[in-house]
């Protein structure tokens, strides 16, 4: 088998194919402490894409309440399970990842969800990591916590899925790095489904062939970014492309986040798959030991660095935060100038610029004019 | 040597026979009890050393077989019966041929269960692990496949008859797989699996599922949830929503596969047999004329499925058939509820298949 390059875990690793990066990879950062579990996101995609017949269960993008909730069914525990205890050396992964971990005659760890899995999308939603009892009422924060865990197709560097299907029908887009399924080409075998640990594949049951997550590429081939990122009421989402560390660019939002202040981390980076949707950790969690299993070891750093920023020690983190959902079109660029952080396009033109702090007007308690008191007067 | 008992021969090395397990007797030489051939000049004294070693070899020889047959008495289970005479022996593992029978009459391409079909031989395919291309098929469910071939001199129809206790013929929901079963045929020289780009093979493949979209309409989500509501599909205003084959054109592409002509999703189902070619694993395409026909039927745990096509090639890189000639031929059989799909598969050898020339 082929050795590729993942940064993610520090090491080569075996892949069914060679290294063949895309010319540019569409990435995104979620800050999971700002996500309210709106699911705004959820819907503005299932009316988007999956509202046909056979798409009933389907949701390219959920959001979950972790420690306890997952769609479908305990995704994330049982590929863990399977892969059984494994161990990082520092930043260095020394584990196997689910391709070195495939057993004889098989693409990667995997294994295929029943229908039933998918029935709870919101199973264990808001479930705190422990049962509240008295004593937690008094101190702040509480020990009890949960976060919410907003979930795509993670347009991974090494798909698990195009590395699972017998047919090639599953291909990576060297102009942007979007992973899809050939529509055409697919003949509805559900390798994909099984080998996917993100369980970001899905069968169509009126088509009988797989379908996932586009990433809105209409939209991203027109510099727009995708619906669940532009709709984000929380403005969790940032959204460009993201370079390999060798490569990153300081002026890049994404490349800022994920390699310049390495505050957003992948997603179960262990398994090898080098996906591109990066998560800041939530600062809150109790338990470090959770969030190192799902975001790898550099939480702590991670927490460090937004800790950080919200004491108002690191403006710039702070303004390509405030960039998050600022503008529908797709941010290439940023720059914090005074008291505004500015969003540049691809092709260098201002596309937003957003105050590092909201302008405050304070309006006199009693309006005269109606002879009426106000209630809000910010 | 021979066995007095069961009449078996042997190896000379061998004390008991290997058949039946009785204890060797007299070895018979060559030429039915003849004297052994002398040298050359040999006198009589050579013959009586001979005989000497004769009653000598003979002593040790009784010794031997006594003892043999003393320890094992004590120590070893009696020994098995010879396995009955078969009428349908299982063939030797190797090259299987088939011969395709010509028979003047239209081919009963939708009745597995036709007298006609009596007409043909029976091939029997053993079949074996694929575990030639990643995902393997490790353990076959399905021993072997007996396998009968008529033609017309228009027409070739393959019947396929081989044990499955589940009749799995709904793809619906996530973990439902079809029963299934393909023919394999290319030129002899069409490499074992699946043809390559030089030598590409033509396969008809029957599915399950298919046969029962063309027998009870398209299966979809009311096949396999009974009980599933929805409030309407946009733009579909209404309740109940159309069937996928009475979509109106425009809204096709809420079904995307079935909008962009993906063959496993059309709700029409004009045959259950699919004709297609490959070039290596992996490389399945269908061919643009589906004029492949057939039929399956189930019963008490055993498929029946009939599969067949004209002789000639209709397309570009079909493998065309003449009455005469020999070709490469391989069967596979997919069981769904073992979860066979793709390359999950039981397969044959590349066996051979014979056109009975036409009279």
């Amino acid at each position: 088998m082929p050795k590729v390059y993942n940064w993610q875990i520090g090491r080569e690793m075996e892949y069914p194919f060679e290294a063949a990066r895309p010319r540019r990879q569409a990435a995104a950062v979620f800050d999971t402490n700002k996500c309210i579990a709106c699911q705004t996101c959820t819907m503005a995609c299932k009316t988007t894409w999956t509202s046909g017949r056979g798409q009933e269960y389907m949701f390219w993008n959920n959001v979950e309440t972790k420690p306890w909730g997952s769609y479908p069914l305990a995704w994330d525990v049982r590929v863990l399970e399977k892969l059984g205890v494994q161990r990082w050396e520092g930043d260095k992964y020394v584990g196997k990842t689910i391709f070195e971990a495939a057993p004889m005659g098989e693409k990667a760890l995997g294994y295929l969800p029943e229908d039933l899995d998918y029935a709870y999308p919101n199973r264990g939603e808001d479930e705190t990591s422990e049962s509240v009892t008295g004593r937690f009422y008094l101190r702040l924060p509480h020990d009890a916590w949960f976060f919410y865990l907003p979930r795509i197709c993670n347009h991974c560097t090494y798909p698990a899925c195009l590395a699972a299907c017998p047919r090639t029908a599953i291909y990576k887009r060297p102009e942007d790095g979007i992973v899809l399924v050939d529509q055409v080409r697919c003949r509805g075998y559900r390798e994909c489904i099984q080998d996917c640990p993100y369980k970001k594949v899905f069968y169509n049951h009126a088509t009988r062939v797989a379908e996932k997550c586009v990433l809105c590429y209409p939209a991203v081939e027109r510099g727009i970014q995708p619906r669940c990122m532009r709709t984000c009421i929380g403005k969790i989402r940032t959204f460009g492309f993201v370079n390999t560390p060798d490569k990153a660019d300081p002026e890049n939002p994404v490349d800022f986040l994920v390699h310049v202040r390495r505050v957003a981390l992948p997603l179960l980076p262990q398994l090898g798959l080098e996906p591109n949707v990066y998560y800041i950790p939530p600062v809150h969690v109790g338990n470090l030991a959770f969030l190192r299993m799902l975001f790898g070891p550099g939480v702590e750093r991670a927490i460090a660095a937004y800790r950080r920023a919200m004491a108002g020690e690191d403006p710039e983190l702070v303004g390509v935060l405030l960039l998050a959902v600022s503008t529908d079109r797709i941010v290439h660029k940023f720059s914090l100038r005074g008291d505004h952080v500015y969003g540049y396009g691809e092709d260098g033109s201002e596309l937003v610029r957003v105050p590092l702090k909201e302008p405050v007007q304070l309006r006199e308690f009693y309006d005269p004019l109606v002879g009426a008191y106000r209630y809000n007067i910010t | 040597m021979r066995c007095p008992t069961c009449g078996e021969t042997w190896s000379e090395e061998r004390a008991m026979c290997p058949s039946c397990g009785a204890p060797a007797a007299d070895p018979t030489p060559v030429g039915g009890g003849e004297d052994p051939p002398q040298k050359a000049g040999g006198g009589a004294g050579d013959r009586r050393w001979f005989l000497r070693g004769l009653a000598l070899a003979g002593v040790g020889a009784a010794l031997g077989v006594g003892g043999y047959v003393a320890a094992r008495l004590l120590t070893r289970p009696p020994a098995p019966a010879p396995p009955p005479p078969t009428l349908t022996p299982t063939p030797p593992p190797g090259v299987v041929f088939l011969t395709a029978r010509f028979v003047p009459d239209p081919l009963p391409v939708e009745d597995p269960d036709a007298p006609l079909w009596d007409r043909g031989e029976e091939g029997r395919f053993p079949l074996q692990p694929q575990n030639v291309t990643p995902p393997f098929k490790a353990t076959p469910g399905v021993a072997s496949v007996a396998v009968r071939a008529l033609h017309n001199g228009r027409e070739i129809a393959f019947r396929m008859e081989w044990e499955d206790k589940d009749r799995d013929d709904l793809t619906v929901k996530v973990t439902q797989f079809r029963d299934a079963c393909a023919v394999l045929l290319g030129s002899p020289t069409a490499p074992w699996v699946m043809g390559s780009r030089e030598d590409p093979v033509t396969i008809l493949h029957w599915k399950a599922d298919w046969q029962r979209d063309r027998e009870q309409g398209f299966q979809e989500v009311k096949a396999a949830f009974p009980n599933a509501t929805f409030d309407f599909y946009p733009p579909l205003v209404g309740v109940p929503a159309p069937a996928p084959k009475d979509y109106p054109q425009e809204v096709r592409f809420y079904l995307p596969a079935l909008a962009v002509g993906n063959p496993l999703s059309q709700p029409e189902r004009p045959s259950p047999v699919e004709k297609v070619q490959a070039m290596g694993p992996g490389t399945v395409e269908p061919f643009p004329t589906q004029d492949a026909r057939g039929r399956g039927v189930w019963r008490d745990g055993r498929w029946r499925v009939v599969l067949a096509r004209a002789l000639a090639a209709r397309d570009k890189g079909e493998v065309a058939l003449a009455p005469g000639q020999t070709y490469a031929l391989a069967v596979a059989v997919w069981s769904g509820a073992a979860g066979d799909r793709g390359a999950r598969k039981a397969i044959s050898q590349m066996g051979r298949l014979h056109l009975e020339p036409t009279r």
